[in-house]
């Protein structure tokens, strides 16, 4: 039964390796093009455990720059897990173990020496629910820079401000009340204050969990559009349950589940042509 | 659900009851005291000195020793409280940390007379000792003992309004990449100046209030003290001292007003923290 796991056709993917089956025989291989030629971010073999459970097994994949990725998948498949092993959010965690290799840049973020204020610093995140902090518009904004020493002049963070809060699509709504408290804005407005604060820093990888689920639809559109812009100038990956979603704002897509990576491929051709059957039955609405 | 008549009822009653005791035992001192405030009597109480046989019923000295005891042991207790409680909420090493945490809740159990014994044992022969004055009863050994007493309460509600930092906050601060310290010096303690305000005042309260640690280590010397070896005497170790010696003459009739000024007191403080409650509202950095 499990060996049906493996992909029914046979995979197309001409980059140098195949995803390893591991030393578990039961476990799947992904399906469709996990790998990548030229890659930003790299995982080979990421197992992650929560205490004695195993929270994901085995993931291999790439993600390439300046586009958006998309992880879907029904609630409780690791997604989220797998997010946060890109910047050691799980370290926070006191029960959480993380094996395998994440590489950014070539680099391995998961060794010792790696400094992970930095690394967070270059990895940013935004939530599901918006969280600035309860602080000033210009505060929330300039607070990652400040700390990052980025900027040290007042003209310099007011420049970062306004740059990040252009780039984010809220200039124009906040830009006369940039003193007036960040928790004052309405849902959609806080979580492009957000993004705002997370681009500020200037990272090179931008994580979304969810971020749109707490949102009206108008405020979900407000911030789609907004990944579209942003990922020409950042990797974008992003935790969705929203299959829509995922369609309209990612070139790329990895459905995870149950811990495992079922397939991942271009955003049509999972969406189209699914090469694994639990990835057809998952966006066919047969489960999830 | 609303509960049965017959349970409200009890319930209002007991909160009735409860509520009420504290206005009785007020309106008891006032009557009782009420001798002293004929003739402008009672603001002699704050000039005079404490000279029962000569007339003289001032408590100015108790008032200075209260506050300098009690300022004294905040001073000790404060810096030690917000470190431990930082330790045990925010750096939270796993064993130790529940450790401490199991060690300060049962710190709060125990009865304040057996840290004045323990004070009369070790600490008094050796501040005696070791400064080589006096008997080594004084402000600073009743402010020390004073300050254990203390430091549990505050490390308490010190951890309790850390705790209460939204996880979001923190998880924003970690996502942007913040350095513990960083973390805590711009989220966490911001956001937590009120619980920690909240929980100093309450610690004060308690060392005004407290009586054994200062009866059994402060000396009892009725001179209000002007350095950290000299003996005090506090109103709460006044009302208890007198007392015990004497009943019904015009200096029994003296300790309503230090029990009048101490209720003052107290209830100064429960007012400020609940000053402080209700600025809750515009929480900013």
């Amino acid at each position: 039964m499990f060996l049906s796991f493996i992909s029914r056709q046979p995979v197309k993917n001409t980059t140098a390796k195949k995803p390893s089956p591991g030393t578990d025989p039961a476990r799947p291989a992904t399906a469709g093009e996990p790998l990548l030629e030229k890659s930003r971010l790299s995982c080979r073999h990421l197992d992650v455990f929560y205490g004695a459970k195993q929270a994901l097994h085995d993931i291999s994949i790439d993600f390439s720059g300046n586009q958006v990725t998309s992880l879907i998948g029904p609630s409780g498949c690791g997604k989220s897990t797998f997010l946060r092993c890109l910047n050691r959010m799980n370290e926070t965690i006191d029960i959480c173990r993380v094996s395998g290799e994440i590489k950014l840049d070539g680099e391995d973020i998961n060794r010792p020496e790696v400094d992970v204020v930095l690394l967070r610093a270059r990895v940013g995140m935004v939530f599901q629910k918006p969280n600035p902090f309860p602080k000033s518009i210009r505060e929330n904004v300039a607070y990652g820079p400040r700390i990052h020493g980025l900027a040290r002049h007042r003209d310099e963070i007011d420049m970062i401000v306004e740059t990040s809060l252009t780039r984010a699509g809220l200039w124009d709504e906040v830009k006369d009340r940039l003193d007036e408290p960040g928790t004052g804005l309405s849902g959609g407005q806080q979580q492009r204050l957000c993004i705002a604060r997370t681009i500020a820093v200037s990272p090179e990888v931008i994580l979304m969990d969810e971020p749109c689920s707490a949102l009206d639809p108008i405020a979900t559109a407000r911030i789609e559009d907004l990944i579209g812009e942003l990922k020409e100038n950042f990797t974008i990956i992003i935790v969705t349950h929203s299959m829509q979603q995922a369609s309209r704002v990612s070139q790329r897509t990895a459905f995870f589940h149950l811990g495992h990576l079922v397939e991942v491929g271009s955003t049509e051709a999972v969406f189209t042509t699914p090469r694994h059957h639990l990835t057809e039955e998952y966006i066919t609405g047969r489960f999830g | 659900m609303k509960p049965a008549p017959a349970a409200e009822k009890l319930f209002f009653g007991a909160a009735l009851f409860s509520a009420s005791i504290s206005l009785f035992i007020l309106l008891f001192m006032v009557v009782l005291g009420l001798p002293l405030f004929k003739d402008g009597f009672f603001l002699r109480l704050f000039t005079d000195p404490w000279r029962p046989d000569h007339g003289l019923y001032g408590i100015s000295a108790m008032i200075a020793g209260t506050l300098g005891v009690s300022f004294l042991a905040l001073v000790l207790a404060l810096p030690l409280s917000l470190g431990c409680a930082i330790l045990i909420s925010i750096i939270r090493p796993p064993v130790f940390g529940r450790l401490l945490e199991k060690t300060v809740q049962f710190m709060t159990g125990i009865p304040t007379v057996v840290l004045g014994f323990v004070g009369v044992f070790l600490l008094v022969p050796f501040i005696r000792e070791q400064f080589g004055h006096g008997s080594g009863r004084c402000l600073l050994t009743a402010a020390l003992v004073l300050a254990v007493l203390i430091a549990p309460t505050m490390i308490l509600f010190f951890c309790d309004s850390f705790s209460r930092i939204p996880a979001s906050w923190l998880r924003a601060a970690d996502a942007l990449g913040c350095t513990p310290m960083e973390k805590f010096r711009h989220v966490i303690l911001p956001n937590s100046l009120q619980g920690l305000a909240g929980g100093t005042i309450l610690a004060m309260g308690r060392a005004v209030g407290d009586t054994m640690i200062a009866l059994m280590l402060a000396g009892n010397a009725v001179a209000a003290p002007h350095a950290l070896l000299d003996p005090a005497r506090t109103l709460t170790a006044h009302i208890a001292l007198v007392v015990a010696a004497d009943f019904d003459s015009l200096e029994f009739k003296i300790i309503f007003a230090c029990g009048l000024l101490l209720y003052a007191i107290t209830l100064a403080m429960t007012l400020l923290i609940r000053g402080l409650d209700r600025g809750n509202g515009g929480r900013t950095w």
